[in-house]
């Protein structure tokens, strides 16, 4: 009995093995499926906001824990938004061709809605002004992203 | 079924080999049906790595003695819990089952990563099938599990008997999954800089990678501590084995990386060092199975002397040489996004601790070295044992305990000298405050003091990040305690999950300090005779023979009291093994909250009516298991994805769906 079941498990390896490697040659035969290079830009910024917001958040936090002085708080916060500014705006500059005279000013809202008295790595980033998919600043009356289409939460 | 296993690991070469070469040309050439004809391939070895393995535990299972492996590590006595083990216990099987593990892990990151991170796949799949092709070689060509005998042997030798053991059979596969697993970050970090895409993306995809590894590798270690404890009979878990500090060693490299892979995630610092420490952890488990596969150094549980060290040493170099060199390449790519701006912040605390823990790897290393050196150079093999190991270890360790406390009492980027008093007071009080207690107590040993005030400390530091956060939660939430303190930690589970570990860490330190209280006795009773150790009263009982089919089995009765009172009946037995003609002592421990008696009986008289015992006493050895449960849940809570985790997985999978596609093959994406 094995000396039949042992060439014929070996064939199936074999056969299958074929299969797999030959199957996505024969069906894929496209250019590397990877993020271009403006979407790789727009991850990396997001994750740097996000990275930002939360050390924005653990620093507020930390100061109310009084961990940290009014004065090292005061500097990094500083410095801090001013890292997170630069961000946005360059993920805002890829993110639409549009130039709202308002952004400044909404991102300067943005920041400081980010300080609340917890580190939650969890909340979504400044959820009430930035688009949660693409990171496009949105008014606070729309419901959708102008940008994306993703549809907002309920937050306003 | 043998034959099936052995094509199976044939074509399992042959598929790693086409995986590395594929995915390479894949990305060379930016086609996507070659890079996706990796990744299958890659899965093939898993698949076919999975079928020789279940067809050497067929044949274990079948008790198949014409294969060599078989009748080598099992027999016809062997109950059927430890036949399983059978396929990780000698030599060649356990290069099976590794290169098993291997693929599995390889398997793994292809799946997970089918629609992420696909800049990076064709050189993960390629670094992850070349380790597989390594291993399928060892397999084939210097530790063939399937060669099978001219003849067949009506039975086997059996697995060395000291192997028989419950722990055993969950141990080597848990250190296995820890040792293997570095290969994944490593795959992502050479993908980074073959790719030249040296941003945060591939700290990311490898962070979990590397968490769940350093879990197993921690978990692995203290089981394996355990099983030394109960089975080996000498009274401690830990003996500074050549095998042991093999798997310690990648354990502090990558202790070192998790923590300074945070600064790069926050700053952009230390990228190259980084990379470094990766590869080092990743050579470090390769070093690690050298030296217990090659036999170069002795040890408990080397396995013997054979070919195999050579195609490591080759492999090693190929790591060792073929990393560096890409990374001097890449070196233009790699420059600091900020510089270290203040030696008071948690940057600093964390590269001090970086550099400890190397120093005590390095020292690790050279005293699992030193016989070999010692040989080389001089012909005397001097062999280095534990007083040197805990001579250097111990002063190292306690810098890592404060470093463990200190660390989170510093912020990131500056903490001013105000700040720094604040945070430190309460800590401080406590470990002074320990340090009298136990001084005047009457504790002599000062590194016990040192280190039991250290861990006050280090409880007081994390102790008041918890009452802090929980305070503040309380303040602005209107939260109740419990509930604050369970968001806390589930709100920002890297920070809290963090502490966590570090008390779990704390929990290790204490049982460690145990050890300089351990009281030792060697004791030779005649049946009826007591004898008082410490505060313990035992009694000689009685003495008993048994024997199955595996081994015989001599048992003794003690009664032990404390302050007159019973406590239990301790059995500790001799088992003589019939086949490996092997004697083995099982221990009798009995474990209270505070300290463990336990015996070890060393010999019998000649009548039959006395006994020779050697006792221990332990105090706060269960604090090392404890630690070790809480090592293994608290690292688990730090590193299930959150909801951060989970907007960028979908933010990286929608990149790809949007921006890579592409009708037709050639060019890069825009």
């Amino acid at each position: 009995m094995e000396t039949i079941l042992v060439p014929i498990a070996c064939l199936l390896l074999l056969g299958g093995f074929f299969i797999a490697i030959i199957h996505p040659i024969l069906t894929r035969k496209h250019a590397w499926v990877r993020p271009t290079n403006k979407a790789r830009s727009r991850i990396e910024l997001t994750e740097q906001k996000e990275q930002l917001y939360s050390s924005l958040r653990e620093l507020s936090f930390d100061h109310s824990l009084g961990k940290i002085s009014d004065a090292d708080f005061e500097t990094l916060r500083i410095d801090l938004e001013a890292q997170a500014l630069s961000t946005l705006k360059q993920l805002d500059g890829l993110g639409t061709d549009s130039t709202d005279a308002d952004l400044d000013a909404q991102i300067l809202a943005d920041l400081q809605s980010v300080q609340v008295e917890s580190p939650e790595e969890g909340a979504a980033p400044a959820a009430a002004n930035f688009c949660p998919a693409c990171g496009t600043a949105r008014q606070p009356t729309h419901k959708f992203c102008a940008h994306c289409g993703n549809a907002f939460a309920t937050v306003s | 079924m043998v034959d099936v296993g052995y094509f199976a690991l044939c074509l399992a070469l042959a598929a790693a080999g086409y995986a590395t070469i594929v995915s390479l040309l894949g990305a060379h050439r930016h086609h996507e049906g070659l890079i996706r004809s990796g990744e299958n391939a890659l899965l093939a070895v898993c698949t076919l790595y999975s079928v020789a393995a279940l067809s050497l535990w067929y044949a274990i299972f079948t008790k198949d003695f014409q294969v060599q492996y078989v009748a080598e590590n099992t027999n016809l006595a062997m109950p059927t819990q430890y036949v399983l083990a059978s396929l990780w216990g000698g030599q060649n099987g356990s290069i099976l089952f590794w290169g098993w593990v291997l693929t599995i892990y390889s398997a793994a990151a292809v799946l997970f990563n089918r629609h992420r991170y696909r800049e990076l796949m064709p050189y993960v799949v390629a670094v992850l099938s070349a380790t597989c092709f390594f291993f399928a070689i060892l397999n084939i060509f210097s530790a063939d599990p399937f060669t099978r005998l001219p003849f067949t042997p009506a039975d086997g030798r059996g697995l060395n008997p000291i192997l028989q053991h419950p722990y055993m059979a969950i141990h080597p596969p848990l250190l296995y999954a820890g040792m293997v697993g570095m290969v994944v970050p490593y795959a992502f970090g050479i993908a980074a800089l073959a790719s030249r895409l040296v941003d945060n993306t591939w700290l990311r995809a490898m962070r979990r990678w590397l968490l769940i590894p350093w879990t197993f590798l921690g978990g692995g270690l203290l089981l394996g501590g355990k099983w030394a404890y109960v089975e080996l009979g000498w009274g401690g878990y830990w003996g500074w084995d050549p095998v042991e500090n093999a798997s310690l060693m990648p354990f502090l490299a990558a202790t070192a990386l998790l923590h300074s892979i945070m600064i790069q995630e926050r700053k952009g610092m230390l990228k190259v060092w980084n990379m470094l420490l990766l590869f080092f952890t990743f050579g470090m488990t390769i070093f690690g199975t050298f030296l217990t596969r090659s036999g170069i150094v002795s040890s408990v549980h080397a396995f013997a002397q054979s070919s195999i060290g050579t195609y490591f040493v080759v492999f090693l170099l190929l790591i060792a040489f073929g990393s560096i060199i890409l990374l001097i390449t890449r070196l233009g790519d790699l420059h600091a996004d900020h510089h270290l701006e203040s030696f008071t912040s948690r940057e600093s605390a964390f590269l001090l601790n970086n550099w400890i823990l190397l120093a005590l790897l390095f020292a690790v290393l050279w005293g699992t070295m030193f016989p070999v050196l010692s040989e080389a150079f001089t012909g005397d093999k001097i062999t280095v044992g534990a007083p040197f190991f805990n001579q250097v270890s111990v002063p190292m360790g306690l810098v890592l305990l404060f470093l463990t406390g200190a660390g989170p009492l510093f912020a990131w980027r500056r903490t001013s000298t105000d700040s720094l008093r604040r945070n430190f007071i309460a800590p401080t009080v406590i470990a002074v405050v320990c340090a009298a207690g136990f001084l005047l107590g009457g504790m002599q040993d000062l590194y016990a003091v040192m280190s039991l005030s250290l861990c006050g400390f280090v409880v007081g530091s994390v102790g008041q990040e918890f009452y802090r956060g929980v305070g503040a939660r309380r303040r602005t939430m209107g939260e109740g305690a419990i509930l604050a303190f369970f968001r806390l930690l589930s709100k920002n589970r890297r920070r809290y999950g963090g502490y966590l570990v570090h008390l779990s860490v704390i929990m290790l330190f204490v049982g460690f300090t145990g050890q300089a209280f351990t009281i030792e006795r060697e004791l030779v009773l005649e049946r009826g005779e007591s004898s008082q150790v410490g505060n313990y009263t035992v009694t000689f009982d009685a003495l008993a023979f048994g024997e199955d089919a595996n081994k015989s089995v001599a048992a003794a009765a003690l009664t032990l009291q404390y302050d007159n009172q019973f406590l239990a009946t301790l059995i500790p037995e001799r088992h003589f093994y019939k086949t490996a003609e092997q004697n083995t002592t099982e221990v009798s421990i009995y474990s209270r909250w505070l300290e463990d008696f336990y015996v070890i009986m060393v010999g019998i008289g000649e009548d039959d009516r006395s006994a020779k015992f050697h006792i221990y006493i332990n105090p706060l050895v269960n604090c090392v298991w404890w630690g070790s449960a809480l090592l293994v849940l608290s690292s688990l809570w730090t590193m299930w994805p959150n909801s951060r985790d989970r907007r960028m997985a979908r933010l990286d999978r929608d990149a790809v769906r949007a921006g890579g596609w592409q009708p037709a093959l050639g060019g890069q994406p825009t």
